[in-house]
């Protein structure tokens, strides 16, 4: 039987410890994205204009990444702040997504939707424990926990805005996937032949018919 | 000044009103038209048909033909089924007539009068699979025919049975159709009268037409490419011969292949437009290379709606035929039909057929122009009429008065279909 520590400090260890594990791996996930100068482009949304083109617009931009040793106390609180709020946002249109698979109940669209909300739900609980530590970090003027607390919020936003891209191309996506609940109205004109066209047949031999004849009746 | 009393006005109205609705009324009251058996449904046919034929009887002498009109009387019951099905489809309509030359305007032609039959079979078996397979039997005994060599009233009886393997995998797009038929003809003569005079004696000799009798065999090979939904790149390819019954009838071994296009240009414009070449890789009778030509189709086809078109075109191909082995034959056609308030068909057709008979002792050239055109009227479900014109104008370079003749036929046509 394993034995679980209850004590604050243990589940206070054990929440950290599994913090860590989730941000890990959402940088592990996110890793290659960071290293990118400009994120590549979803399909976030499209409409289809007057000439039935396209037009497809980017997602929102996540702010590029500044080494946190770089960043000035005042601004790690004011950038950690904000980044809250851009989650808080993103929780919420991934919320509003998940009501509109529900709504269409589509099984496939609200099980992906899902699957992203409960990582932004994770990151956000994570960065929410993190600004509350670098507050501290900060007052205390522990330069090491506060860089190490802000960059984690800057990573998680990060990976949160990633997901809110997923999501939507979840929902767009899954817009097009033929399943039994998909169907296709074809507008066939009225006026077209009703035999098919593409098999003429042979064309019919030369039919005679002479009188029957006789020399004398 | 009142014409019409309120009583009479009201009567008059009210029979008007019936008389307008008799045919929806009729649909309203009549069920599902046939005899269910199993998926499919029988339905029994019957055709009264009344002809007048300006040239039913030719007295030939030597030098001229007389041409006599008879009226003329089909009965033609019958019975057609249909069975829909994904996995096998049955088509089955057939009918058996007996033609009575009545004898009303020329009293002698009753011995004319015959025994007729026509039957068509079509099965399709795993239609909408990838491996289709396609079985059609044509059965037909009666006075027309196929074989243009001949110059004398023949009762022809001909039966072909064909079968093609549709291959069509995926979504249909190409289809490769291997396909093989077998046929048989034989010729009676419709009155044995004794023989007539005539350029080639086989011809218009009532003894010589069994000879002439023959079993065709045709093996090819079909493609289809769908480019678009309903246009396709077409390929065609045969071989075929026969064997007849008197060895004096030269047995060709003909090759066609055509490639083309056939399908919708735009929704109301459809063509065909083949072209190839044909090959008689049998000896010729005097020794050389059998004829070639060239060969091909080309017609356009305006879709004024889904019931009425207007199309003409031009054919050029190679036939076999008795006594010559091959002929050649160019046709220009048009065709033209309508419907109108769903119940009035009207159809006209025209065609031109310049004959050219290959391997010819003495050279033959005829000249074939055929019209037909008529209206035809659903009453109710179960009853149709119809009338129909006919012209046939044929003229032939063959020496003989026989060879030589313009008919006109009128028809008045009864359909009862349960």
């Amino acid at each position: 039987m394993t034995r679980v520590d209850t004590s604050p400090s243990g589940l206070y260890s054990f929440r950290v410890r599994r913090g860590l594990f989730l941000l890990v791996s959402a940088v592990a996930g996110l890793g290659p994205g960071v290293a990118r100068a400009a994120p590549e482009k979803t399909l976030s949304a499209v409409q289809v204009g007057p000439t039935s083109q396209p037009v497809v617009r980017p997602p929102p931009q996540p702010p590029t990444l500044q080494k946190a040793s770089d960043v000035p106390d005042a601004d790690k609180l004011q950038r950690c702040t904000k980044a809250l709020g851009a989650m808080r946002e993103a929780l919420r249109i991934v919320l509003e997504k998940l009501e509109e698979a529900r709504r269409t109940k589509d099984v496939v669209k609200l099980n992906c939707v899902n699957e992203k909300l409960t990582q932004v739900k994770g990151l956000l609980r994570i960065s929410e424990q993190s600004d509350v530590a670098l507050q501290e970090a900060v007052a205390k003027r522990d330069t090491g926990s506060s860089e190490h607390e802000f960059t984690k919020v800057m990573i998680a936003q990060q990976k949160v805005a990633q997901l809110r891209a997923e999501v939507e191309e979840c929902i767009g996506q899954l817009a097009f996937r033929t399943d039994e609940n998909l169907t296709v109205e074809v507008e066939v004109p009225d006026d077209l032949p009703k035999n098919d066209p593409t098999r003429p047949g042979q064309p019919p031999d030369v039919v005679v018919h002479p009188p029957f004849s006789s020399p004398t009746l | 000044m009142r014409i019409l009393s309120a009583n009479a006005t009201a009567l008059l109205l009210t029979a008007l009103a019936v008389l307008m609705a008799a045919p929806a009324l009729a649909q309203g009251v009549e069920p599902t038209n046939g005899i269910r058996l199993g998926d499919g449904r029988l339905h029994p046919t019957f055709d009264l048909e009344l002809r007048f034929d300006s040239a039913a009887l030719s007295m030939v002498d030597a030098t001229t033909a007389t041409l006599r009109s008879e009226a003329v009387t089909h009965f033609r019951p019958g019975l057609r089924f249909e069975l829909p099905s994904r996995w096998v489809a049955v088509q089955l309509a057939g009918n058996v007539e007996y033609v009575w030359y009545t004898g009303l305007i020329s009293p002698g032609t009753q011995a004319a009068s015959h025994l007729g039959a026509e039957a068509t079979l079509g099965v399709a078996v795993n239609k909408e699979g990838a491996v289709e397979f396609d079985l059609d039997d044509k059965l037909r005994r009666g006075e027309r025919s196929n074989n243009v060599a001949v110059a004398i009233g023949t009762l022809s009886f001909f039966n072909e049975l064909a079968a093609k393997v549709p291959i069509h995998p995926g979504g249909g797009a190409l289809e490769v159709a291997p396909k093989g038929a077998w046929a048989l003809e034989a010729f009676e003569p419709l009155v044995n009268a004794g023989a007539i005079p005539c350029a080639v004696p086989a011809e218009c000799d009532p003894t010589a037409l069994a000879g002439m009798g023959y079993q065709q065999f045709l093996g090819g090979l079909e493609g289809r490419w769908l480019f678009l939904p309903r246009t396709a790149v077409v390929v065609d390819t045969s071989l075929q011969t026969r064997s007849y019954r008197s060895t004096t009838n030269p047995s060709p071994l003909l090759f066609n292949g055509t490639l083309g296009l056939a399908g919708l240009l735009t929704s109301k414009i459809a063509i065909i437009f083949k072209a190839g070449w044909s090959q008689d890789f049998a000896p010729s009778q005097s020794g050389g290379a059998g004829p070639g030509t060239v060969i091909g189709q080309a017609e356009v086809q305006y879709q004024l709606n889904s019931l009425s078109s207007v199309k003409a075109g031009y054919l050029r191909a190679l036939n076999q035929v008795p006594v010559y082995g091959i002929y050649g034959d160019d046709r220009g056609y048009v065709e033209a039909k309508a419907t109108f308030f769903g119940r009035l068909n009207l159809h006209a057709n025209a065609a031109a057929d310049f004959m050219t008979f290959y391997n010819a002792q003495t050279p033959r050239d005829d000249f074939n122009v055929a019209i037909d055109a008529g209206p035809e009227y659903q009453v109710t479900r179960w009853m149709t009429i119809g009338a129909t014109y006919n012209a046939t104008l044929r003229s032939s370079t063959a020496t003989g008065p026989v060879y030589n003749f313009g008919r006109h036929e009128g028809h008045l046509r009864f359909s009862f279909v349960y």
